[in-house]
């Protein structure tokens, strides 16, 4: 938000947009709020809670409840440890092979690259939900079962094809200059982009190290299939475990949803700023 | 300046890696190695509820008292995803040992293409085994075998019944839940005398979304002209026309039923789960069906004493008892990897089996609230303060569970119970004739059955 | 550095493979395989319970029954309808909420920028659910209609409304993204270009219309792709809230694939769900590679 120029004039258009901003804002709360009602109320009234979301009981032990439901099943603590475990080691390695292959694709020229640049592109349009039988008999292959590499490494490959795109289109836009220059000084290919490029790439970098944690931590349907070894269950995975057969307790699956959810929010909060100004300057070039 | 960044941002760099090189360690490190010496049992269950947790938590440290070096993992799931994990996993040549698995079209299919032990000579050898097994007639038996082979064992009932307000019913001089649907103490009278007092009636969440429910409540009206519900399963086989008059009448009986007013206003847009147990709790209505022995505990204790349990009429007194059973947790051994395969490792799967089904074992289910499928061993008091309450309104369905024959709880051809069930929604609302209904099922089920109606 | 075929050159471009080669490695692995699989699944009729050996060929049976099943044609149409209008909805929402955080600066803009965003962050499977929950019968939702003397429509039973439910979702969720990356189009615009149009005395809406969108069409069409691929591929949320139903209106590609493997009312063919799955796979490919041209980057 760094425009210096003077904010334009509120004209009919600017009311309207300004009714549509308020609005919206309360159109994304309001569910949220929903949620965190739902995490306070009886197991009745969370089933039918009024329009301005504010139940006649307000109970606090479904938090403990909801803690302890868990605890019979992966406890929370562990399926916090789990997903960041995960969702770390797959963004560092998505990331280390995103970054090489897309200096390649940016400054280099060799037999082939067209070929393996589109089959790069491949994995942007192949979704995991339809893969799920030809992941588990791939994963089994590789001998792969019951560790944590049974699902950082189908994430890291499915994370690949984003981050290359967005990080192949940075390093083309650098200035030809800049790679001639450090050519010219002698500098190794692997030297100019480690102490060159990179410390330029900051914005896209955190594009895709954002882009990728949220997509690693919230994945569902691979962990399902993937995890055989419930001490290695991941936060989606343990909150779909506690809904049973027969009985759905809303208000505890709510109370679940809210501690589970919490540390993202949290993270989300405190670093919103860079968070959000990191996507906006490495989503875009000029 | 330029080294200056290019420090700063190597160092950071040089963080970043050495966090990932930790969190791959950590993921070396701490990624579980199978057991090596002492065998492991893999447990793959979808009910995760604190009751069905303690039971099941208990019976393994029993076994593992008389079988050392036995550890178990429980895995957890929801019904839903059940099927998609255990087809994946065998689908790659793996599977967990032992499975709770969904009624259903997989299980069958599964035991069909051989990866599921068949349970039949070993029980059939057992006397003990056996004896502890009488109480699985009251289960259809497409649940749990294919034929007259069994292939999955059967822990727990979980019979759909009449929850009710007893004071509510009080207000218009019932004592008890209807056992008829006519006559001067049915149904359709209790229904009349509710609505003049201004009460509200039953709760059936028929919302398309829970398509079985019509299931339910369609099969079990229909057994009143079909008995044991034995037309209703040739049907579904494809082995008996599904435009026959008793299905005609079923239906017919159904809509009546709902044109009287029998259900709630808004039953058909209300879910099973978790509308009508929320508006019963929220005395919305008066009673609500088809609840089961896992309700009981979506409401306060001090409830419990207010409730009163029944079976859905019949329509007259002379017509068959009939009950919508099923089970509740079943079992299957997978033969699917060449550990699974050994005689060793079955007959270890098979004493665990069959702890289950002890005496002892279905006495921990009735202290935690659960409906035993051994039913004698529902007995005593209740320690558990969570379920004592519940006890004696457990004991009352045990009661009930002395029906005369059971009916069907599932249909299995996808064709068939997509056109009944959404066709049966198009009856109740008026928007499709009985006759139209029953020729598109019929169509349907020869989809799922090319040899219907008259299928070997 | 000399070019051409040097020993040095040579070794440049040899090492170049160097690069790419863990990409591809881990790839290769885990994308390219298990999609060849499924290419050659999706010529067999399989169970998934009998031995993947026994399983017999069928040739392209499966592709035919795809183009006859009418609920694939259904499936197909749920697909395309969410994808064009999510994807035109989330843009002009997004478009028009950052132009107001931009042009007006209204106060608290920086929050506002936050929680517009803020959904994204969520799991897709909380959203549905919390989404489900809302609209349930008998919730909140439903008691302001109540209040307000409304009907209630049938969000999530009824088999003409419910895929607009599901696009509402979607975009409730994800417009925030879209958002940001139209702010960062707009804080890089030129400010001569600005000044010049509101000297000649535009209003906000022309400004917007006419000089802001058309300067940012580059955001557009990445916007455009991202929408599109993330929509065909739509699932979770789907999944979570209606299961593909009722009697399959809300069915996807997707979701139909997964029906038709793991569903326990479903045919539990996995060589079919397999043809469905490579079907959608290669619409969007050929989508990728010439609405957006990508080739130019390489």
């Amino acid at each position: 938000m760094s425009s210096s120029y003077p904010a334009g004039r509120r004209d009919r258009f600017g009311t309207f947009s300004k009714i549509l901003a308020v609005g919206w804002a309360i159109i994304l709360i309001y569910p949220v709020l929903f949620i965190l009602a739902m995490s306070v109320s009886t197991g009745n009234e969370a089933n039918n809670l009024p329009a301005w979301l504010v139940p006649a009981h307000i109970v606090w032990d479904n938090y403990a409840q909801a803690f302890s439901f868990f605890a019979g099943v992966v406890p929370i603590p562990t399926l916090l440890a789990n997903s960041a475990i995960v969702t770390a080691s797959a963004i560092v390695g998505t990331m280390a092979l995103a970054i090489l292959v897309s200096y390649a694709f940016a400054t280099m020229n060799f037999p082939g690259k067209r070929l393996v640049f589109y089959t790069v592109l491949l994995g942007l349009v192949v979704p995991i939900p339809v893969m799920l039988v030809p992941e588990f008999i791939t994963v089994k292959t590789y001998g792969l079962i019951g560790t944590r590499f049974s699902l950082i490494l189908p994430y890291i490959a499915f994370g690949l094809p984003l981050p290359t795109l967005i990080l192949t289109a940075f390093f083309k836009e650098l200035p030809k200059e800049l790679y001639e220059a450090a050519a010219i000084d002698g500098v190794t290919r692997l030297k100019t982009l480690w102490r060159i490029v990179l410390p330029l790439a900051r914005p896209a970098l955190a594009t895709c190290v954002i882009y990728l944690g949220l997509q690693f931590w919230n994945e569902f349907s691979l962990a399902l299939v993937l995890i055989q070894n419930p001490a290695l269950t991941t936060v989606p995975l343990g909150l779909a475990s506690v809904q049973g057969h027969g009985v759905s307790p809303w208000q505890l699956v709510a109370a679940g949803v809210v501690m589970t959810s919490l540390p993202i929010v949290i993270l989300f909060l405190i670093f919103q700023r860079q968070f959000i100004e990191g996507l906006m300057r490495g989503s875009v070039k000029g | 300046m330029r080294s200056r960044v290019a420090q700063r941002s190597a160092r950071s760099t040089l963080a970043v890696l050495l966090a990932g090189v930790a969190s791959a360690t950590a993921a070396c490190t701490s990624s579980a190695s199978q057991g090596a010496a002492s065998s492991n049992i893999q447990y793959v269950g979808f009910n995760s509820a604190p009751n069905y947790n303690a039971w099941l938590r208990g019976q393994m440290k029993i076994f593992q008292k008389s079988h050392h070096g036995v550890t178990f993992t429980v895995q957890y799931t929801t019904p839903t995803y059940i099927v998609q994990k255990i087809k994946t996993a065998v689908a790659a040549g793996q599977a967990p040992d032992i499975a709770q698995m969904l009624p259903g079209a997989a299980q069958q299919e599964l035991f069909a293409a051989g990866r599921i032990l068949n349970l039949t000579p070993y029980i059939n050898a057992d006397k003990q085994w056996q004896s502890w097994s009488i109480g699985w007639s009251k289960i259809p038996p497409s649940q749990y075998k294919a034929g007259s082979q069994v292939f999955a064992t059967n822990v727990s009932m979980g019979p759909m019944y009449i929850f009710y307000w007893k004071n509510d019913l009080a207000r218009v001089g019932w004592t008890s839940f209807p056992t008829t649907i006519e006559g001067p103490h049915g149904l359709l009278a209790l229904t009349t005398a509710l609505k003049r007092a201004g009460l509200p009636t039953m709760a059936n969440g028929l919302d398309s979304q829970a398509l079985f429910n019509y299931d339910y409540t369609f099969y079990t009206l229909e057994a009143n002209f079909d008995p044991g519900g034995v037309k209703a399963e040739e049907a579904i086989n494809g082995k008996y026309p599904w435009t026959s008059p008793v299905f005609v009448q079923g239906i017919n009986l159904f809509k009546s039923l709902y044109d009287h007013g029998v259900f709630y206003p808004q039953a058909l847009q209300r879910n099973y789960d978790p509308d009508s147990k929320t508006d019963f709790g929220n005395h919305k209505a008066s009673s609500a069906w088809p609840l089961g022995e896992w309700m009981d505990g979506y409401y306060p204790a001090s409830a419990a004493a207010k409730i009163g349990v029944a079976r859905f009429p019949v329509l007259t007194a002379s017509s068959p008892q009939t009950l919508t059973a099923s089970n509740d947790l079943e079992f299957i051994i997978p033969t699917v990897t060449s550990a699974q395969q050994t005689s060793s490792h079955q007959k270890l799967m098979l004493a665990f089996l069959k702890q289950l089904n002890s005496p002892e074992s279905q006495q921990s289910l009735w202290q935690n609230g659960v409906m035993p499928v051994l039913t004698s061993a529902a007995h005593g008091t209740v320690t558990n303060s969570a379920y004592a309450a519940w006890a004696p309104l457990l004991k009352e369905q045990i009661a009930l569970t002395n029906a005369k024959y059971a009916v069907d709880e599932n249909t299995y051809g996808s064709a068939t119970a997509s056109a009944l069930d959404n066709g049966l929604e198009q009856v109740l609302s008026g928007k499709l004739s009985t006759s139209a209904l029953l020729q598109q099922v019929q169509a349907a089920n020869k989809q799922d059955h090319a040899c219907a109606p008259t299928c070997k | 550095m000399k070019r051409g075929f040097s020993k040095a050159a040579v070794r440049e471009k040899a090492s170049s493979y160097l690069y790419v080669l863990p990409a591809l490695a881990v790839f290769g692995m885990f994308i390219a395989f298990p999609f060849g699989f499924a290419v050659w699944l999706s010529l067999r009729s399989w169970n998934g319970f009998s031995s993947l050996s026994s399983a017999p060929s069928v040739g392209f049976a499966n592709y035919r029954q795809a183009f006859g099943d009418p609920v694939f044609h259904r499936a197909l149409f749920d697909t395309v309808l969410f994808t064009v209008v999510s994807t035109i909805v989330q843009m002009l929402i997004a478009f028009v909420l950052a132009f107001t955080l931009w042009y007006f600066k209204p106060r608290f803009a920086r929050a506002l920028r936050a929680l517009y965003f803020f959904p994204a962050v969520l799991s897709m499977i909380v959203v549905g659910l919390a989404w489900r929950q809302l609209l349930a019968q008998g919730g909140p939702i439903d008691a302001a209609l109540t209040a307000g003397h409304l009907p209630i429509p049938n969000w999530l039973g009824s088999t003409t409304l419910v895929m607009w439910v599901i696009i509402w979702v979607s975009t409730w969720q994800w417009s925030g993204w879209t958002m940001i990356l139209y702010l960062a189009g707009m804080v890089g615009l030129p400010q001569d270009v600005m000044e010049a149009a509101r000297i000649d005395g535009a209003g906000s809406f022309t400004m917007m219309r006419s000089v802001v969108a058309p300067m940012l069409r580059h955001v557009t069409a990445l916007a455009l792709l991202l929408n599109v691929v993330g929509g065909f591929q739509v699932f979770d949320t789907i999944y979570v809230m209606t299961g593909g139903g009722p009697d399959h209106a809300s069915e996807t590609l997707g979701t139909y694939s997964w029906w038709v493997a793991f569903s326990s009312y479903g045919p539990g063919q996995l060589g079919y769900a397999a043809s469905i799955a490579v079907i959608m796979i290669c619409a969007l490919f050929v989508f990728s590679y010439f609405r957006t041209r990508v080739s130019r980057l390489v």
